[in-house]
């Protein structure tokens, strides 16, 4: 069909006195041809436009990076996975943060020399309800990585400090926000929540009020901290809404995709 | 550090390549371009680093098999499948 069309054209334009000599001709259909042989081996492309498109070739490279770690330090990576595309992520165990963080900043094929991000997240239905997430950049080779690893509430994790100065803050957030304890920090003091605060406020059986609340007392003239009484303890962890909110999107798998790793199970 | 661990035989052969760039190499811009990884100085500060990271991979021995196995539910997600 296409190459009718072009031959229209073709044929338009030289009654049309456009055309010069016969090498135009020949180049024409060898451009087609060679498009649609690219087009055969090629992945479909993903054209929906509200969908986020990811580069195979990216993903490809990432692939191999995570099993080159997990080659690397047989010892520490528990899995690697690609989310959402084109996001590597390396799970370990929490004895492996140091090994791992600085074997990723100093190694020569990865240079991860920034931290860009350090947090936890809270899955209370879990034995170690606390996932700890590093972000990392690499300014060199333009790219970044995820390294999760998980604690519970007693049990230290070491500090990233003596690797990255940038974990410091990170890290007493966390401490303040979750209260996991971090080994060897130059300074684990609370840094977001106000003087005399208990508790945790980011770990999910923390209540949406607080414990206490703080109001303006006319008689004593200053503020008073007085403790909260609480209707019902909250409980249950339910993580789902009541309602549904995507029935389209009931049965989509989450957009992990796991590398398998060639390793021997000892 | 065992002969047949990944991250020994890796590092080895870029050092060595690179050594050997270095050593061929007439010029500091000739071997900049054929390394393909920023400025001498950068490259020594690599080096430098890598050098670190090796002694202290010899304390961390990362090519012994796997510390610990994560618990089943652990990186499932969503967490209550």
């Amino acid at each position: 069909m296409a190459v009718r069309i072009i031959n229209k054209v073709f044929q338009q334009s030289k009654l049309l006195g456009l055309h010069k000599g016969t090498t135009q001709a020949i180049s024409f259909p060898n451009s087609i041809l060679g498009r649609a042989r690219f087009q055969s081996t090629e992945v479909p492309k993903e054209t929906r436009p509200t969908v986020r498109k990811t580069d195979e070739l990216v993903k490809q490279n990432l692939a191999e990076f995570g099993k080159y770690v997990a080659e690397c330090l047989p010892k520490y990576v528990q899995k690697v996975q690609i989310v959402i595309g084109d996001e590597l992520e390396i799970l370990i165990a929490p004895e492996g943060v140091l090994p791992v963080l600085q074997f990723l900043k100093d190694h020569h094929n990865a240079q991860f020399s920034n931290l860009s991000d350090l947090c936890a997240v809270d899955i209370p239905q879990r034995s170690n309800r606390f996932e700890i997430v590093y972000n990392l950049l690499s300014v060199r080779f333009n790219s970044r990585i995820r390294v999760k690893t998980y604690t519970d509430e007693l049990t230290p994790i070491d500090s990233a400090t003596p690797i990255f100065q940038a974990a410091n803050w990170y890290e007493r957030e966390i401490w303040d926000m979750f209260g996991v304890f971090f080994s060897n920090h130059p300074d684990l003091r609370r840094i977001l929540t106000d003087y005399g605060f208990e508790g945790h406020p980011f770990r999910k059986d923390f209540p949406l009020s607080g414990y206490v609340e703080v109001r303006y007392d006319d008689d004593k003239k200053r503020v008073v901290v007085e403790p909260l009484e609480m209707a019902q303890e909250f409980r249950r962890f339910e993580l789902s809404a009541p309602w549904e909110q995507f029935p389209n999107f009931r049965n989509v798998p989450p957009p992990t995709e796991e590398i398998p790793l060639d390793k021997e199970k000892k | 550090m065992p002969e047949d661990a990944s991250y020994r035989k890796y590092t080895e052969e870029i050092v060595s390549t690179r050594a050997k760039i270095v050593q061929e190499s007439e010029t500091v811009e000739d071997f900049e371009k054929k390394i393909n990884c920023g400025q001498a100085e950068e490259l020594i500060i690599q080096a430098e680093n890598e050098l670190i990271l090796t002694r202290k991979m010899l304390a961390f021995k990362p090519w012994e098999s796997i510390i610990a196995r994560p618990n089943a539910d652990q990186w499932s997600w969503p967490p209550g499948k």
